[in-house]
C-alpha cells in the first residue's frame, strides 16, 4: 500500500517572481523521486520551497495531509529534513558532533543528548557506514564522505521526506553510484520518501520509482522511468538539440 | 569540563593573582592600593576580555564570516561616535544622566551599525564587501568624531581623548557594581543559545530546516553582541583585535567547534589576551604603551597567519 506523504497542489514557486507555476505532484513513504530540469529550471528553488527555507508563492503544500504551514517549525523539522548544495566550511567539528545536530529538534533547550538520541545516531552511522570516521574532523573528509555525513544529519532528524538538493554532483562515478545505492537501501529500510534533484540521468533510472520533470517550456511531468522513456519525453527534454 | 578549559581557567586565575599583587610600584601588598586600583583593573580586563572575545565569535557564526569582529565591522566605532557625541552634547546634564545617556548612546551606536550590516547581508553582499563595508563605517564614523572634537571645549576633548585611547583603568571602585552589573546583563544570556548556536554552525538554511527560528535568533544575537560591545566600549574605548583573534585561537587550542566546549575558551581567551595587555604595562611602568599598541602586535600577526592557512578556502 501506497503512503501519501508529501502532496503538492498548484504550486506556485519563486522569489517574489514566480520562476515555475502550477506543480502538482505527490510522493510516497519508501519511494525515491528524481527532480529533474535544465540549470535554472527552478529545482532548488522547488526543494527548498518544499522545505519550508522559503515561502511558496501560490498553492498548497500538504504533509501527511496537513497544510504544511499548520506545523510549527520544530514539528515540520521533524518530518521533512534537507542535504543542502552550499558548501560547508567548519573547521574542526567532528562527523559525531556533526550528525548530532540533527538530534536538536527532539532535545531540550541546552540541547542535552539523551539515550534515544545516541540510540538514533548510531544506528544511522551503522547503516550509513560512518562509524569509523565518527571522530574524524568533517572538513578533512572527501566529498563523497562528506555527504554520507549530512545525509546521516539528514536522517538523524528521523524525517518521513527526506530532500536532497544534488546530491552527487560533486562526485566522482563510483561515488555516484555508492550514494544512489545508499539511498536505495534508506528509502526502503527506514521508509522514507526521498525526493532529489539530479542531472545523472543514466544513473538514476534504473534506481528511483518516480520522475519530475521541470521542463523548459513550463510544464511540469511527473512518472516512472518507463513512463518517460516510453512517451519519448527525456528525448524532448534533454536530447532535442542532438539529432 | 574539558581539561583545555581548565587549564585556560588556572592560567586566568595565575594572571589575575598577578595583576593583583604587581603594580607598577612593584610587588606590594598594600591593601588599599588592591582594593582602589589593582581589583578594579582586573574585574574589568575580565570582562571586557571575555566579553570582547564572546562577541566577535557571535559575529563570526552570525555572519557566517571568519573575519568578523566588533573592530573590522565597525561596530565599536559606531559606538565611539555615539558616546562622543554624548561627551559633547551632554554638558550640564548631572552626572548620573550623563553615565546613563552614555550607556544608552554607546549601545544604539553599536545597534545602528549591525543594523546596516544585517540588512546589507540579507541583500546577499559577499563575505569580503560585507568586512570592506565595515572598515568605511569605522573611517565614517572617525571623520564624525574628529569633527565633533574639533568643535568640543579643552576639557571634553580631554575626556574624550584620554576614553579614546582604549584602557582597562578607567572604572574606579565605586564604578565596579554598575560595571559588574551591566557585564553580567549582557553575557549570560548566551547560555541560554548554546543550542542555536550549534545549529547555526552549518549555515542558517541548515539551522532553519531543524526548526529554529532564525529571525528570532537573529535579533538575538546582535542584540547581545551589540550589549557586550557596547559596555565594553562605554567603559574601556575602543578596544581592538580581541573580538576578531579569540575564537581563532580558541578553536586551534581546543581543536573543537561544538559550542558547549568552545564558548569558555573563547571568554578565557579574550580574558587573557587583556591580561597578557595589562601585565606588559605593568611591567614597563615608565613607557605608558597603550593596550591597543600591545593587541595590534599580537593580534595582526595572528590574523594574517590564519589568512594565510585558509588560502584556497574562498572568503
Amino acid at each position: 500500500m501506497k503512503t501519501n506523504i508529501l502532496e503538492i497542489e498548484n504550486l506556485t514557486i519563486g522569489f517574489k517572481q514566480a520562476i515555475f507555476e502550477k506543480i502538482s505532484a505527490e510522493v510516497y513513504a519508501g519511494t525515491i523521486t528524481a527532480l529533474m530540469g535544465v540549470n535554472g529550471a527552478g529545482k532548488s528553488c522547488l526543494l527548498k520551497t518544499i522545505a519550508n527555507l522559503i515561502p511558496a508563492l501560490e498553492g498548497l503544500i500538504r504533509l501527511h495531509g496537513k497544510d504544511h504551514r499548520t506545523y510549527s517549525s520544530i514539528d515540520f523539522a521533524k518530518v521533512v529534513s534537507i542535504v543542502l548544495t552550499e558548501k560547508l566550511q567548519v573547521d574542526f567539528l567532528r562527523v559525531d558532533e556533526l550528525i548530532y545536530l540533527g538530534r536538536s529538534p527532539y532535545t531540550n533547550w541546552m540541547g542535552e543528548i539523551e539515550d534515544t538520541d545516541r540510540e538514533v545516531v548510531n544506528r544511522v552511522m551503522d547503516q550509513i557506514g560512518l562509524c569509523e570516521l565518527a571522530s574524524s574532523f568533517f572538513s578533512e573528509l572527501s566529498d563523497g564522505q562528506k555527504q554520507k555525513v549530512l545525509i546521516a544529519r539528514a536522517l538523524a532528524q528521523k524525517p518521513k521526506l527526506l530532500i536532497l538538493d544534488e546530491p552527487t554532483t560533486y562526485l566522482d562515478i563510483p561515488s555516484k553510484i555508492e550514494l544512489i545505492k545508499l539511498l536505495k537501501k534508506i528509502s526502503t529500510e527506514n521508509k522514507v520518501a526521498i525526493l532529489m534533484s539530479t542531472h545523472d540521468l543514466e544513473l538514476i533510472e534504473s534506481n528511483v520509482d518516480q520522475i519530475w520533470l521541470m521542463g523548459k517550456d513550463g510544464s511540469f511531468n511527473e512518472g516512472s522511468p518507463a513512463h518517460f522513456r516510453s512517451t519519448g519525453l527525456f528525448e524532448k527534454h534533454f536530447y532535442s538539440g542532438l539529432s | 569540563m574539558n581539561s583545555k578549559n581548565i587549564f585556560l581557567a588556572s592560567l586566568v586565575a595565575l594572571f589575575a593573582f598577578f595583576l593583583l599583587v604587581y603594580g607598577e610600584t612593584g610587588f606590594n601588598l598594600d591593601l588599599n592600593l588592591i582594593w582602589e586600583l589593582r581589583l578594579p583593573k582586573v574585574a574589568v580586563c575580565v570582562f571586557a576580555g571575555g566579553m570582547l572575545a564572546l562577541a566577535g565569535l557571535l559575529m563570526q557564526i552570525f555572519f557566517q564570516n571568519p573575519l568578523a569582529g566588533p573592530d573590522i565591522l565597525g561596530v565599536s566605532s559606531g559606538s565611539s561616535l555615539f558616546v562622543a557625541f554624548w561627551m559633547m552634547a551632554s554638558v550640564g546634564f548631572s552626572q548620573s544622566i550623563m553615565d546613563w545617556g552614555m550607556s544608552i548612546m554607546s549601545f544604539l551606536g553599536a545597534m545602528s551599525v549591525f543594523f546596516i550590516l544585517v540588512f546589507l547581508v540579507n541583500k546577499n553582499m559577499s563575505r569580503v564587501s560585507l568586512i570592506i563595508t565595515g572598515l568605511l563605517i569605522s573611517s565614517f564614523a572617525s571623520s564624525g568624531i574628529s569633527i565633533l572634537v574639533s568643535m568640543s571645549q579643552a576639557l571634553q576633548l580631554k575626556n574624550y581623548l584620554m576614553w579614546s585611547m582604549g584602557s582597562f583603568r578607567n572604572v574606579t571602585t565605586p564604578e565596579l557594581p554598575r560595571f559588574l552589573f551591566l557585564s553580567l546583563i549582557s553575557t549570560l544570556p548566551i547560555l541560554f543559545f548554546i543550542k542555536s548556536l550549534n545549529q547555526f554552525l552549518l549555515s542558517e538554511n541548515y539551522a532553519k530546516s531543524m526548526g529554529v527560528n532564525v529571525k528570532r535568533m537573529r535579533l538575538v544575537f546582535v542584540s547581545v553582541a551589540a550589549l557586550q560591545i557596547s559596555v565594553v566600549t562605554l567603559f574601556c574605548g575602543p578596544i581592538g583585535f580581541i573580538g576578531i583573534i579569540s575564537a581563532h585561537l580558541a578553536r586551534q587550542f581546543l581543536k573543537r567547534s561544538q559550542l558547549s566546549v568552545l564558548l569558555p575558551a573563547v571568554f578565557f581567551i579574550g580574558v587573557i589576551l587583556a591580561f597578557i595587555a595589562e601585565t606588559i604595562i605593568v611591567l614597563t611602568p615608565t613607557w605608558s604603551i597603550s593596550v591597543n599598541a600591545i593587541l595590534g602586535l599580537i593580534g595582526a600577526p595572528v590574523i594574517i597567519l590564519y589568512l594565510y592557512r585558509q588560502r584556497g578556502w574562498s572568503l
